[in-house]
């Protein structure tokens, strides 16, 4: 039941998308999520799946995983599309009761639902194709210009990277609790929402107190390897600008101008 | 210098935050590792064991006494990452003592803190998973290791500070037998081969009998202490302090209580049947005259 | 009591990382009996019990317990945990209560007892595992090592099952905690007359207690036997990874240089009852 969250997990590989610099998979996608929310007509969006559709081949990442990975939040998707199907005003095209179609109603769910859409797979797109350490490396540089004014750029990209490190084993140590407590005939998928939340309790509290005692372990391991914050560290890698990168940002500008022009010629639907 | 680490009397007390009530941990413990020398330190729970480990990198410092490591004084604020960087710690817990997601960085980690140069990071890191054997897994994602090799990664890591001594806390504890074996074949490689000192804390006794010298803590005092063949022979004393005695050693201990004069310093499978053999050899022979 | 018939178990099936855990194990356990379960990581132990409680669904096979078919319609899967107690590696991190007696009454209060039965049959699994009566009062996470390790098996104990699993139950403890634990299991298996499973890598603990030893290599069943009849087999145990105790290393050595030593021999005692009148003729 946890195995499907695809968010978060990396592949390994050696393709175009897996070679740009991780500071310019960020900006890339930072433009790509403007994009989703600047286009106002469906040949746009038509437009953004090519560009997404070619970004996945390029990857070598399987697109049936990747569309996998809409599926925990599927149920999220089919909501907000509903939502706004009925409930927005405007010209009726449908008519049941209290509850309506209206034109724009359909124009928007499908608007809503692809965005959201679009988002999910641009997402683990970038996080199936750059490892998590080279993500907070990316946002740790992007960020660091701001230090000047009291950003702790280096130990939100610490935090960042132990988070990742330990969600696995988080997951593990869910499961394993929550089987030994079904061994002693704690009810977890059954019942009511109140006495659901009653039954996490069992759950919670030891995998909050094993949280604690791991950090604990952890920040004597780390303190035991000589870590002293950010101040005069270096890398194994550090990150360069390649070619690949100057490539990557002239499609994205590419991209930008037809999404623009796109807009322009055909206005808003 | 001839010792690496010198302990002179130490004591450890700590205060209850809620009772102000005084825990003496260690009591008075004197203690010098010898530089290249593989220590093994036994004691049952809660003897001080991991205490007194946690000295031996300025992690805790003394209550009273002193501990210098390669001529430094643990006390010395301004001497900590000297210190550190000098003793290369393992703990028990394989998960909580990888910071990065992959393997090769989180070996990496140490030399990175210290500020080491890009290429020597890079040589230290592959000489490291050379050594504990863990290059073939270097673009590995950690969780998906085996206890064992997460343990190995974790030797590497803390070999990656090019360290003087390497200390281990029980390292082989939550691991199943053949995670165990890896680990202090590893171990055992480093101190013959690479000439590291290594202090092993553990209360599993077939890890203890490979060292050189053992000491044995209880109530934060030394009791015992010696070669393993000095030690282990002692058989009452050791299940007094609520250790184990190899079966072997056991076992000749046993029939020597029936008075057999056996050499009681068996410790493994293979001295034990090679000082029985020769035992019923005797036997045969002194049958065979009469 | 446990009957398995034909039971395989795949992880993840049909995905890159299939992994076949078990593979058509059949075996009979019969009831009071205190069984050894061996092998190394990834042998298929874990998966087995977490089969026989329920936790996991056999993908083809039967797994009975006491009669009932687990896999029938209408077969309340909580009444098979209450009826085998598993606890599982490293139990302490399952306690989450306010006091020991609370969580040791987790259990029973689930199986809808009273309060009072409920703390009555925690008071008596505590005192089975050795835990001090004024510890009960106490928050579960001031208690040591292992009198956690205690308190957890106790709070799967008071649901009075009739076969009780213990994952490693030692992992972890230094000696003398670990003979404790062990000298407790002895002692609920008798006076309880429960059926054990006790599945752990130390062959020397194993040896100690067990009636029938059953060894598990790579989802099969390798060995199922009296533990003389399992050690008699040292060198195939070493062949698939697995420890023999030292003394079993010792007599077969003393055995292979021509001493009349015979097989299976597992503990001390025994080495020393058999060479004694040897060395003293």
């Amino acid at each position: 039941m946890l195995k499907d969250i695809t968010l978060g997990q990396y592949f390994p590989g050696d393709s175009f998308i897996h070679r740009l610099d991780p500071r310019t998979k960020i900006l890339i996608i930072i433009a790509y999520v403007v994009m989703v929310f600047l286009i106002q007509n469906f040949v746009g969006y038509i437009a953004l799946a090519l560009f997404l559709a070619l970004c996945v081949a390029v990857s070598g990442i399987s697109p049936k995983y990747l569309i996998r990975g809409l599926k925990p939040i599927l149920v999220f998707i089919v909501f907000t599309g509903i939502f706004n199907l009925f409930l927005t005003p405007g010209e009726e095209i449908w008519r049941w009761g209290f509850l309506k179609i209206t034109v724009e109603g359909v124009r928007f769910a499908a608007f809503m639902v692809l965005r959201l859409v679009f988002l999910i797979l641009g997402t683990s797109l970038l996080t199936l194709t750059t490892s998590p350490i080279a993500l907070t490396d990316g946002m740790e540089r992007l960020l660091s210009p701001f230090k000047k004014v009291h950003l702790p750029a280096h130990e939100i990209a610490m935090m960042m990277t132990i988070a990742l490190r330990f969600i696995p084993t988080l997951l593990d140590e869910t499961d394993k609790i929550m089987k030994a407590q079904s061994a002693r005939g704690a009810s977890i998928d059954s019942g009511n929402i109140f006495s659901r939340a009653k039954a996490m309790v069992p759950i919670l509290i030891p995998l909050f107190i094993s949280a604690f005692r791991r950090a604990d372990e952890l920040a004597t391991a780390m303190e035991c390897r000589c870590y002293r914050g950010g101040e005069g560290r270096t890398r194994l890698y550090e990150l360069k600008f390649g070619a690949v990168d100057v490539l990557g940002w002239i499609y994205m500008a590419a991209l930008l101008a037809a999404i623009i022009g796109i807009n322009m010629i055909f206005g808003k639907f | 210098m001839d010792n690496i680490v010198i302990i002179n009397n130490l004591v450890f007390e700590y205060k209850d935050e809620d009772t102000g009530e005084r825990t003496r941990v260690l009591d008075g413990v004197s203690l010098d590792v010898r530089r290249g020398e593989f220590l093994a330190v036994l004691g049952h729970n809660g003897s001080g064991k991991s205490t007194l480990a946690k000295h031996m990198n300025a992690i805790l410092v003394p209550t009273s006494g002193t501990v210098t490591v390669d001529g430094l004084d643990t006390a010395d604020d301004g001497k900590l990452f000297d210190i550190r960087r000098r003793v290369g710690m393992v703990f028990q817990n394989p998960d909580t003592q990888m910071v990065a997601t992959i393997v090769e960085e989180d070996v990496a980690f140490a030399p990175e803190n210290l500020g080491v140069p890009r290429d020597e990071i890079r040589r230290r890191v592959d000489e490291a998973l050379e050594i504990v054997g863990m290059s073939a897994f270097k673009r590995h994602a950690p969780h998906m290791l085996s206890g064992g090799q997460k343990q190995r990664v974790a030797i590497a890591g803390a070999l990656a500070m090019r360290p003087e001594l390497l200390v281990m806390d029980e390292p082989t504890a939550m691991l199943d037998p053949s995670g165990r074996a890896e680990v202090i074949e590893t171990v055992k490689k480093l101190n013959r081969e690479n000439g590291m000192t290594v202090v092993l804390i553990t209360h599993y006794m077939d890890e203890a009998v490979r060292a050189d010298r053992v000491i044995i803590l209880d109530s934060g005092r030394i009791a015992l202490e010696g070669t393993p063949k000095e030690v282990f022979p002692q058989v009452e004393k050791l299940t007094a302090l609520g250790l184990d005695v190899p079966q072997s050693t056991y076992l000749i201990y046993m029939l020597n209580k029936q008075g057999l004069g056996l050499d009681a310093t068996a410790l493994n499978d293979e001295e034990c049947a090679a000082e029985l053999l020769r035992a019923l050899e005797n036997r045969g022979k002194g049958a065979r005259g009469s | 009591m446990i009957r398995l018939e034909n039971v395989s178990y795949t992880y993840m099936s049909g995905g890159p990382f299939e992994k076949k855990a078990l593979d058509d194990v059949s075996l009979n356990i019969n009831e009071g009996e205190f069984v050894g379960v061996i092998g190394h990581t990834g042998s298929g132990k874990s998966t087995m019990i977490q089969l026989l409680n329920g936790l996991l669904k056999p993908e083809s096979g039967k797994v009975i317990i006491d009669g009932t078919d687990l896999s029938e319609k209408g077969v309340n899967i909580r009444d098979i945990r209450f009826k085998v107690g598993l606890c599982m590696q490293y139990p302490e991190y399952q306690l989450f209560e306010e006091t020991v007696l609370k969580d040791i009454c987790f259990g029973p209060l689930n199986m809808g007892l009273s309060q009072k039965e409920a703390e009555e049959r925690a008071k008596f699994a505590a005192n089975m595992t050795g835990l001090p009566e004024e510890l009960l009062d106490k928050s579960p996470f001031d208690l040591s090592g292992g009198q956690k390790r205690r308190a957890a098996i106790a709070g799967i104990l008071a649901m009075e099952p009739k076969v009780l699993i213990l994952d490693e139950p030692t992992a972890g403890l230094d000696p003398a905690g670990r003979d404790e634990i062990l000298f407790k299991i002895r002692d609920m298996h008798k006076r309880m007359k429960l059926t054990v499973l006790l599945v752990s890598h130390s062959m020397e603990d194993v040896a100690k207690l067990a009636d029938r030893i059953l060894v598990l290599n790579s989802g099969r069943v390798e060995m199922f036997g009296t533990p003389s009849e399992v050690f008699a087999q040292s060198a195939r145990l070493r062949e698939i990874g697995l420890n023999v105790p030292q003394i079993t290393m010792v007599a077969d050595r003393l055995r292979a240089a021509g001493a009349d030593i015979p097989e299976g021999i597992y503990t001390v005692g025994d080495c020393y009852r058999i060479l004694l009148p040897m060395l003293k003729r």
